[in-house]
């Protein structure tokens, strides 16, 4: 028999003693009774308080322990902050570089488009025979302007779309910044799902994300993200070379 | 000459592609991984590899050992273009004997840089 049982006996048990003492005219013993029930109810709920606090108490001292819990919320999450935060500038500068460059040719491409029609329909006119000297000597004049231009615009187009193609380059690197915060969270949730076990006072192992990816790529550390984790780390391809050439490269 | 690029992220598979076509190289293939690589590298008929470091199942410096422990590809020149750029890496990649070391990201002219330099020495 359980607790729960036990009490619900108890319950009837008084409250069958209250009927027949009242039904016998002995007030005062039912009143007793009555006073007797309401107290083991009491004590009852007191001990269900207890309970809680003992479950609560249990949970945040769990809390305190799990290290791997105080890690994330101490340094990981405020990491993974400026991570997300390099994330969007990375995109960010990436898309006004593209449309920096659209907006420089744009403008260039519509001049060198109206030269041309300019150019054609002068042409026309001299198909037809239907011009002078002097406007054959500017056609000639414009055709070698035009064809300069159009060299020197394909030129910075062909310089522009290479441009385009390189502000792409963050994908790649905001790619593996993101992965690294969606196993922070894999492990943040694992984590919690384990301190509520606990509470629930059932204890399961359970490998976060990042050991259970045990490969050689988890122990990598990634893109260099300005302001963190710059120890050990060289700022850029230039200390690179002077690495490699100290090593004799 | 036919190049192999090797990096799990397709754009920049892409952005190399495009980069090394601009500099004369047509014949490329890809390779998401150094799984994937390895055996096309043993298949025979590449001249020179680019490879990511941090991919999934087979890493760039994984792959970086295996084809010089490998007598078939051993002299394979090796450009590594990663965004790992800790010291120890970088030294760790030259002990390997890596060829060239780009760190990302990168502009058109360091890979191109690079790339000549590895012919230049290729070739000497």
């Amino acid at each position: 028999m359980d607790e729960s049982e036990l009490i619900s006996e108890s319950y009837l048990d008084k409250a069958r003693g209250i009927v027949k003492q009242v039904e016998a005219g002995n007030f005062d013993t039912a009143d007793k009774l009555v006073e007797e029930l309401s107290s083991s109810r009491d004590k009852g709920l007191f001990q269900e308080l207890g309970k809680l606090t003992r479950q609560f108490h249990d949970a945040l001292n769990n809390f305190r322990q799990d290290s791997r819990l105080a890690e994330i919320a101490g340094t990981e999450i405020p990491d993974a902050r400026e991570r997300l935060q390099h994330v969007i500038n990375m995109t960010e500068q990436s898309a006004h570089k593209t449309m920096g460059v659209i907006e420089d040719l744009l403008p260039m491409c519509d001049d060198l488009d109206s030269q041309g029609n300019n150019i054609k329909a002068l042409w026309q006119k001299f198909m037809k025979r239907d011009m002078e000297a002097q406007e054959f000597r500017d056609l000639c004049k414009e055709i070698e302007a035009y064809l300069g231009n159009q060299h020197g615009g394909n030129e910075k187009i062909r310089n522009g779309l290479t441009e385009i193609m390189m502000a792409q380059d963050f994908q790649d690197i905001t790619g593996q910044i993101i992965s690294r915060v969606i196993t922070l969270v894999s492990d943040l949730e694992v984590s919690m799902v384990n301190l509520i076990r606990e509470g629930g006072a059932a204890t399961i192992e359970e490998k976060s994300a990042a050991e259970e990816d045990g490969d050689a790529r988890a122990k990598l550390d990634g893109p260099q993200v300005p302001g963190i984790d710059s120890e050990g780390a060289v700022s850029g391809q230039d200390e690179v070379d002077d690495l490699l050439s100290s090593l004799g490269f | 000459m036919k190049i192999l690029i090797v990096d799990d992220f397709s754009t920049m598979r892409r952005i190399i592609k495009n980069l090394l076509r601009d500099l004369g190289f047509n014949n490329t293939s890809e390779a998401d991984d150094g799984q994937t690589a390895l055996p096309m590298l043993q298949a025979g008929g590449y001249d020179f590899l680019v490879t990511d470091w941090n991919m999934p199942g087979m890493t760039g410096i994984e792959l970086l050992k295996a084809v010089r422990a490998d007598e078939s590809i051993a002299t394979l020149p090796v450009l590594m273009v990663t965004a790992e750029q800790k010291r120890e890496q970088i030294v760790e990649a030259a002990q390997a004997g890596v060829n060239g070391y780009v760190v990302k990201p990168f502009t058109a002219e360091v890979l191109k840089e690079k790339i000549d330099k590895i012919f230049e020495r290729v070739d000497a």
